[in-house]
């Protein structure tokens, strides 16, 4: 008898499911009210009621349970794509069920939506054509009303309450299969007031099964049998009188249910608010839907599963809380949400953080925080701090961005958890201490010891922790505009109202009202003015002086340089047909200078020289070094060989330090490099104190400069660096 | 690794300060060039940026010690804690006997000191330095900020390989124990180059060729 009752709860089942058959239980099922033009869900079980005409086939799970709030075909029409919608011949105020267990995890990842084969799925009658996947968007559903329906749906109290529900929870007195002639026609299984059925056509007629008393499918049917006393079924697996505790009405303690026998499809689902004070009998033969304790828990990683549940209206307390459930727990830190919110943009969570009292908290459990203290920094997702935060702030972070994350502050982290700071695996002593080497530090070590003291952390001004929770209210996160400031017109001296202006000219376009505009989602808060005096006018733009910089790199020829006069106007082509006027002759050639000679005398690297640093003559070191001492942006140069030291510039204070600690500097800086392992070539610019210094190394040649400035000139440290080449070139 | 100049007889070390920028290495060589004698060390130098080649970062050449007739200098680097001088990291940390990782001990600062501890041990390894062969000491800095965490969060978070490391709570703008770190850093380097250069004492004196010899202490 149960495996064929079973089988046929199966194959009904089978029927009514869609292909996600896991998720059929929790849909927020059709709530039919008084309403009588709602569609009827079509099932062949169901003797009474005619199939409307535009009643789609595939609706939800017949064994769902039925919420007080759901989404209307009005309101998802509203947010369906118009390609895809279709709403022909379908009530507007018909509740769609939608896929409860989805929506509760999207809620909680603090963006509730569906995506589009979601919806398809539980009621594709709203669609023209099936979803293709790359259309399969998701849809954002008002936070309000979800957070409305998981209340709804969570609280276990309004489920398969309504009347109208085709497969509604049945209540105790109205099982589903009772033995009697005409049961309420809510039930889909139920027969039509005043019809009979023959046993072939009742499937689950119950005077053609034997019943046994203790089976859970033994039907009561007051009408007709005095209700037995419980009876002892502790033999029976699907036995729920035994499994349900003796409760005490008057007792204010709640009674201690026991754990939910997974491993039978028939357990009873405990609601939350109201535990039964007798064992539902006959309630049941499928299983209901799982109240908020018996919900799988969020597909989030582990480290991050130990959420509290969602609050439900039962979990409400009319005490304002400021903080979180239980943050008295050990296993849970309690932290200021003013500071947690610190490292938030007001454009990722909605408002300013900086309005949030310090007074409000947020706690979070260890098991969030734990694991990641190795890595230097604690994250929290918006989920999270939803989770942690009163329940009269959540509606707060209303508008922040669901992919919202927080770090930490360790500090107040630390201090609000001493106990819990991770330290290092201990480690084991040292066989034997190693023997001390005498370092040229250690004489200083000492002293300092002696002399500095360990300095004191800087004190913290530590908040005193709120003994009354204050009575805070959810707007102190949202400022008033400031008040609007009427700012005086304060004229320019030189305007004078006029006293006798009187009234406008009826032509006048001041007789008009202000023009009205439209506000833009809302009214904008009245400013007030940023500037109530008027602002001088800044100073006329100068002209920038003309570049005085001389040519870094003049070969003192000739060059074509074009004509600043007015362009050539064109004419006509035959105008330039009129023959020229023959050219003047040519003057003749001089005779050539004496001292003009063909070919090379000096030698290249004298050239060089010659070219970048404009200079004549031959090109001594001291002659050299007094050409790149007058280059712009050098203060001082001093040019180093293994024979000679050439310096230029003025022997003041910082130069003559510069002309002291060249060659010095010179040396550590190619030790240094030799130490680097690095050849000793190139330009190097070193700080010393308030001085900054270039080095260009070129084989045993240096040529110190002495800058002006920070930073050499790119095209004045190219030109150096073939300086100092051309230097070390010379014989 | 150590360069042995035989003729000169000077045996030079290479100690790195390591760290977040903004850590508090400059802030140590500083202190450390105020306090000692003009003629037992060089001048504080900065490189800065040049065209060609990116060095940036402080050198103080020490020299004092003597150890069987030879004198040692200890050339203390920095290496600049910005990411975009990595090259320039791994140039300064080549030959490298000793690091002293300065970590910043403000709260916001901790991702930070880790990554740059794991960057200093990946340039390390490029340069076939494995951080476990050198000696390193950790050195707390900044104890004095409101912000800073427990000393035992630091060591959780940085020092907590085995063996575990020195480590020294600090505070370079006054002073505080910025010596007691260069001092145990400079011990393990002596000692290690004491035991490296232990077979070669026992062996030939040592070539007189006018160049520097390296000393590779690597145990």
């Amino acid at each position: 008898m149960a495996f064929s009752l079973k089988s046929l709860f199966r194959r009904e089942q089978a029927e009514a499911r869609s292909d996600d058959s896991a998720n059929s239980l929790d849909y927020v099922a059709v709530r039919q009210s008084s309403q009588s033009n709602h569609p009827r869900v079509h099932n062949p079980s169901t003797v009474a009621d005619a199939p409307h005409p535009a009643m789609p086939m595939n609706i939800a799970s017949p064994f769902q349970p039925v919420a007080e709030e759901g989404f209307t075909i009005r309101e998802l029409s509203m947010l369906l794509p118009p390609q895809l919608l279709q709403t022909e011949n379908l009530p507007p105020d018909y509740l769609v069920p939608l896929p409860l267990e989805a929506l509760r995890g999207s809620f909680q990842a603090g963006r509730p939506c569906l995506r589009l084969s979601q919806i398809y799925q539980t009621c594709p009658y709203l669609f023209q054509r099936p979803v293709h996947p790359n259309e399969d968007q998701e849809v954002a559903l008002p936070y309000q009303k979800v957070r409305r329906i998981l209340e709804g749906g969570s609280a276990g109290v309004n489920l398969a309450r309504a009347a109208g529900a085709p497969f509604a929870v049945a209540e105790p007195e109205d099982p589903p299969f009772a033995n009697r002639e005409a049961v309420p026609s809510s039930s889909p299984f139920s027969l039509a007031k005043g019809a009979v059925l023959s046993p072939e056509d009742q499937p689950f007629l119950a005077p053609a099964l034997p019943v046994a008393p203790a089976s859970p499918f033994q039907i009561v049917a007051s009408s007709l049998a005095p209700p037995a006393p419980p009876a002892p079924v502790v033999e029976s697996p699907f036995s729920l009188a035994e499994k349900l505790p003796v409760v005490n009405p008057f007792s204010e303690t709640p009674p201690a249910f026991p754990a939910p026998h997974s491993s039978s499809p028939f357990q009873l689902a405990h609601p939350v608010s109201a535990p039964p004070s007798a064992p539902p009998v006959g309630a049941l033969p499928m299983r209901v839907l799982p109240t908020r304790q018996e919900l799988p828990p969020p597909a989030l990683p582990p480290a991050r599963m130990a959420l509290p549940p969602l609050p439900t209206a039962e979990s409400r307390s009319p005490v304002p809380v400021v903080g979180a459930a239980s943050p008295e727990a050990e296993d849970h830190v309690r932290l200021s949400l003013a500071s947690v919110l610190r490292s938030v943009s007001m454009a990722e969570l909605g408002f300013d953080p900086s309005n949030v009292p310090e007074v409000v908290s947020v706690s979070f459990p260890l098991s969030l925080i734990r694991p990641q203290l190795a890595s230097g920094k604690v994250e929290v997702t918006l989920p999270e701090i939803l989770a942690g935060v009163a329940e009269k702030f959540q509606p707060a972070f209303a508008r922040a961005r669901p992919s919202l994350i927080a770090v930490l502050p360790l500090s107040d982290l630390f201090h609000a958890m001493p106990s819990a700071i991770p330290v290092a695996a201990p480690e084991p002593p040292p066989a034997a201490p190693p023997a001390s080497f005498q370092t040229p530090f250690q004489s200083h070590a000492t002293v300092d010891a002696v002399r500095i003291p360990q300095p004191p952390p800087t004190p913290v001004p530590v908040l005193p922790e709120p003994q009354q929770e204050p009575a805070i209210a959810l707007e102190t996160f949202y400022p008033q505009p400031p008040a609007a400031v009427v700012a005086p017109v304060i004229l320019p001296s030189f305007i004078t109202p006029h006293a006798d202006l009187g009234e406008p000219h009826p032509a006048s376009t001041l007789n008009d009202p202000p023009p009205q505009h439209l506000p833009l989602r809302g009214a904008a808060p009245q400013l007030a003015p940023a500037m109530q005096m008027p602002a001088p006018l800044p100073p006329l733009l100068q002209p920038p002086p003309a570049a005085t910089l001389p040519p870094i790199i003049s070969d003192a020829r000739p060059r074509w340089e074009p004509s600043l006069a007015a362009p050539p106007v064109l004419k006509a082509v035959e105008e330039t047909l009129v023959p020229l006027p023959p050219l003047p002759a040519a003057p003749a050639p001089a005779p050539a200078s004496q001292d003009f000679q063909f070919g090379y005398k000096e030698h290249p690297a004298q050239m060089a020289l010659h070219h970048w640093l404009q200079a004549t003559g031959e090109m001594t070191p001291q002659h050299t070094v007094n050409h790149v001492g007058k280059l712009p942006g050098v203060r001082a140069a001093v040019l180093i060989s293994a024979a000679t030291m050439a310096s230029t510039g003025e022997s003041s204070c910082p130069h003559a330090l510069f002309f002291d600690k060249a060659k010095l500097r010179y040396q550590s800086l190619k030790l240094m490099l030799e130490n680097m392992d690095q050849p000793t070539e190139g330009s190097f610019t070193m700080r010393f104190d308030q001085l900054v210094t270039t080095f260009f190394l070129a084989g045993d040649i240096c040529l110190a400069v002495l800058q002006d400035a920070a930073n050499l000139e790119e095209t004045l440290r190219d030109k150096l660096s073939l300086v100092t080449r051309e230097i070390a070139a010379l014989p | 690794m150590a360069v042995v100049n035989h003729e000169t007889k000077e045996v030079t070390f290479k100690i790195v300060y390591c760290g977040t920028p903004v850590g508090g290495k400059t802030t140590n060589l500083q202190y450390i060039h105020s306090r000692i004698e003009a003629d037992q060390r060089g001048d504080l130098v900065s490189l800065a940026t040049s065209t060609d080649r990116t060095l940036f970062f402080d050198f103080l050449p020490i020299n004092t010690v003597v150890i069987n007739g030879y004198s040692t200098k200890f050339m203390l680097y920095t290496i600049p804690g910005q990411v975009c001088y990595n090259a320039t990291r791994q140039l300064v940390l080549k030959g490298v006997d000793g690091i002293v990782f300065v970590s910043d001990s403000s709260a916001p600062r901790m991702e930070e000191n880790l990554l740059s501890l794991q960057t200093l041990r990946r340039n390390l390894a490029n340069n076939g330095l494995p951080i476990e062969q050198l000696p390193l000491v950790f050195q707390y800095n900044k104890r004095d900020l409101p912000d800073a965490v427990p000393v035992t969060y630091l060591e959780y978070l940085l020092n907590n390989a085995t063996p575990r490391r020195p480590s020294f709570e600090a505070a370079a703008h006054t002073g505080y124990n910025v010596f007691a770190t260069l001092n145990v850093v400079a011990e393990q380097i002596l000692r290690k180059f004491h035991h490296a250069t232990a077979p070669l004492r026992q062996q030939s004196p040592p070539p007189r060729t006018g160049q520097a010899e390296p000393v590779a202490l690597s145990s």
